[in-house]
């Protein structure tokens, strides 16, 4: 933060002069992000498709109990891995349980493991990104060193290591997630943070005696919203994977919870007489990480495309 | 240059050390006692205090770190728990076929890659654009051990024309062709999945070329367009091309943990995977360690490389 003697007045720039991105006219009119947003998906039928799928998904993880045909803990000897019937429209596993009821209940977890650690890596990224970005010097060497360390570990060792070290379980795995999420989200944030704070709004705000935290709050966390909103979707997508993996290692939701990966990891030893017990949770996570990453694809471009083209080369730098 | 270069290189220390201390912070998390952990409840005190003893456990973090790193950088990673041996023989011997995995896969994600990127940024807004982007966009999403799957499902269940895993077939034993031969599958798991984000990246940096005006020139006087291409575009473009491939190193190595589990290949992931399930945490520590440390020296030198492909990057760093 500029420190505290640069500060001669502190006069607050008012809110509505700051060109905030998201309600700057773009290159395709003067309409604002939102309406942007909404006009690309609604105009994209892959995106359109995109937002449905994931409604589809959440509102069945919702309503498990009253969508799902079956329990999905009772075993039933008499029906083990038989193939899609009128009775079990997907099928049944190795202990007979129905396959669809189990992908229903199975999406309470599922997304509730990519959604929470996306959310708070997000928030805990961009605070150390702001931090390294717009305070500089020191901190930003050692926000970054910590970063490049941590991305250093392959993605998913990484959180293999720490979801074992921890002990296998739904918060732990969680938590691995979180930890392996954040460094990416602080790279990214750090790099947008550097490019506004050369802004002219900024240097006026600092110019007009704005105090360090008035202009981190009034002008650069607002200018950083699109670009969280825009990472934060697609990084959704990657977590659904990463969550699904501890999930196939053992390290997610322990059984006989059901949970997409651990469905997945559960049917490989039955691929040769029943492959759709393993294959059937594998679409539907690639299904759903699909649906994160074009809906992702479709709010960046609704956003601001040219800014963050420029982002991925910087964070990439 | 040389500046540069010292750069560079120190620059890697500080990130050296983080490993380090990361690699070996991971057992200090295990709730409760490592020993204890390691030998299970039912285990007596007596047990749990000699093997605390034997870990360097009892005495203080700050001592039991320097110690740990005193031996690593001695080439002493401890003693696997699990197979009574040094870990350091152990953790190299099975990256070298992890190696194997993800150089194969590195190769066929940057060929398919680079040439989908390619045709996409010559044609770009077509239709083979929108379809190779969106093909891309496939790979981005699928989960390896899933592809991997499937992959096994029909090459080797339905078609019987490929093994379903392993690195040879134990009728035949170790040999070159064999170990080629099981590495088919894993190596397209990985390689597909990467070629989706290659091909990505591949495009727009060529986009950005083939809109330089040289090229715009070039064409203007009558040049050939696979003169163009291949001689302009795919020459100025493989600055970023080399870091891409750089860039697909930490992510091959993830994906290679999961493809290596799924096809039983017997590399690092699938020793990490077995060592996480027995416990065996100085395995861990140590193959989080040897993987951390190639994937910084790779980093080192992607950065090393670029900057003596284009000495502007050499400016920018003073």
């Amino acid at each position: 933060m500029r420190p505290a003697s640069d500060a001669v007045a502190p006069v607050e720039v008012p809110r509505d002069k700051t060109p905030h991105r998201d309600t700057d006219p773009g290159p395709g009119g003067s309409r604002s992000a939102s309406a942007r947003l909404r006009r690309r998906v609604t105009r994209d039928p892959l995106a359109a498709g995109s937002a449905a799928v994931l409604l589809l998904v959440t509102v069945a993880a919702l309503l498990a109990p009253a969508l799902a045909p079956y329990d999905p803990d009772v075993v039933d000897n008499s029906v083990r891995l038989a193939g899609p019937s009128r009775d079990h429209l997907m099928g049944t596993d190795q202990l007979g349980r129905d396959i669809l009821s189990r992908l229903i209940w199975g999406g309470r977890v599922s997304l509730i493991t990519a959604v929470v650690p996306a959310t708070v890596a997000l928030v805990a990224g961009s605070v150390l990104g702001i931090l390294a970005g717009y305070v500089g010097g020191w901190v930003d060497t050692t926000v970054m060193r910590v970063v490049d360390t941590l991305m250093s570990f392959p993605y998913i060792l990484l959180a293999m290591g720490i979801a074992a070290a921890l002990g296998p379980g739904l918060f732990n795995a969680m938590l691995a997630v979180t930890v392996v999420t954040i460094p990416i989200f602080a790279r990214l944030i750090r790099a947008a943070v550097l490019s506004i704070k050369e802004s002219e709004f900024i240097l006026a705000a600092q110019g007009l005696g704005a105090s360090g935290w008035t202009t981190v709050r009034r002008h650069v966390v607002p200018n950083t919203l699109s670009i969280m909103v825009v990472y934060g979707t697609l990084q959704t997508g990657r977590m659904v994977i990463a969550a699904a993996s501890l999930s196939f290692l053992g390290l997610g939701v322990q059984p006989p919870t059901a949970d997409w990966g651990a469905m997945l990891a559960s049917g490989q030893a039955s691929l040769r007489v029943a492959p759709h017990v393993s294959t059937v949770p594998g679409l539907t996570i690639f299904v759903v990480t699909l649906a994160f990453n074009v809906l992702g694809e479709a709010v960046r471009d609704a956003l601001d495309p040219r800014y963050v083209g420029d982002l991925d080369a910087k964070a990439a730098a | 240059m040389l500046r540069f270069l010292l750069r560079r290189v120190t620059g890697v220390v500080p990130v050296l050390i983080g490993v380090t201390i990361v690699a070996f912070g991971i057992i200090t998390l295990i709730p409760g006692d490592p020993a204890t952990a390691i030998l299970g409840p039912q285990a007596s005190g007596e047990a749990v205090a000699s093997l605390r003893a034997d870990m360097g456990l009892d005495r203080p973090l700050h001592v039991q770190y320097w110690r740990w790193l005193s031996d690593a950088l001695h080439g002493d990673l401890g003693t696997s728990i699990r197979f009574g041996e040094p870990v350091a023989p152990l953790v190299i011997d099975r990256f070298v076929n992890t190696l194997w995995l993800a150089g194969a896969s590195l190769l066929i994600a940057t060929m398919t890659g680079v040439a989908a990127g390619l045709v996409a940024a010559r044609r770009a807004g077509s239709v083979a654009d929108r379809t190779i982007m969106f093909g891309s966009l496939l790979g981005n999403s699928m989960p390896h051990f899933w592809l991997g799957i499937l992959l096994i499902v029909l090459f080797s269940l339905r078609l019987g024309w490929l093994p379903t895993g392993g690195m040879f077939s134990i009728r035949e034993g170790p040999s070159l062709s064999q170990t080629l031969h099981h590495l088919i599958l894993p190596a397209a798991t990985l390689g597909i999945i990467a070629a989706g984000v290659t091909a990505r990246l591949a495009r727009s940096a060529m986009v950005e070329v083939l809109s330089q005006d040289y090229i715009r020139t070039a064409r203007s006087v009558g040049v050939r367009e696979w003169v163009i291409t291949w001689k302009h575009a795919l020459k100025n473009g493989s600055l970023p091309i080399v870091t891409i491939v750089g860039a697909q190193a930490g992510f091959l190595l993830s994906g290679a943990v999961l493809t290596e589990i799924v096809f039983a290949w017997p590399g690092l992931g699938t020793l990490m995977f077995e060592s996480i399930k027995q416990r065996d945490f100085p395995v861990v520590q140590g193959g989080l360690l040897l993987v951390a440390v190639a994937v910084t020296f790779v980093n080192l030198a992607v950065d090393l490389i670029y900057g003596l492909l284009d000495p502007r990057i050499q400016h920018a760093a003073r």
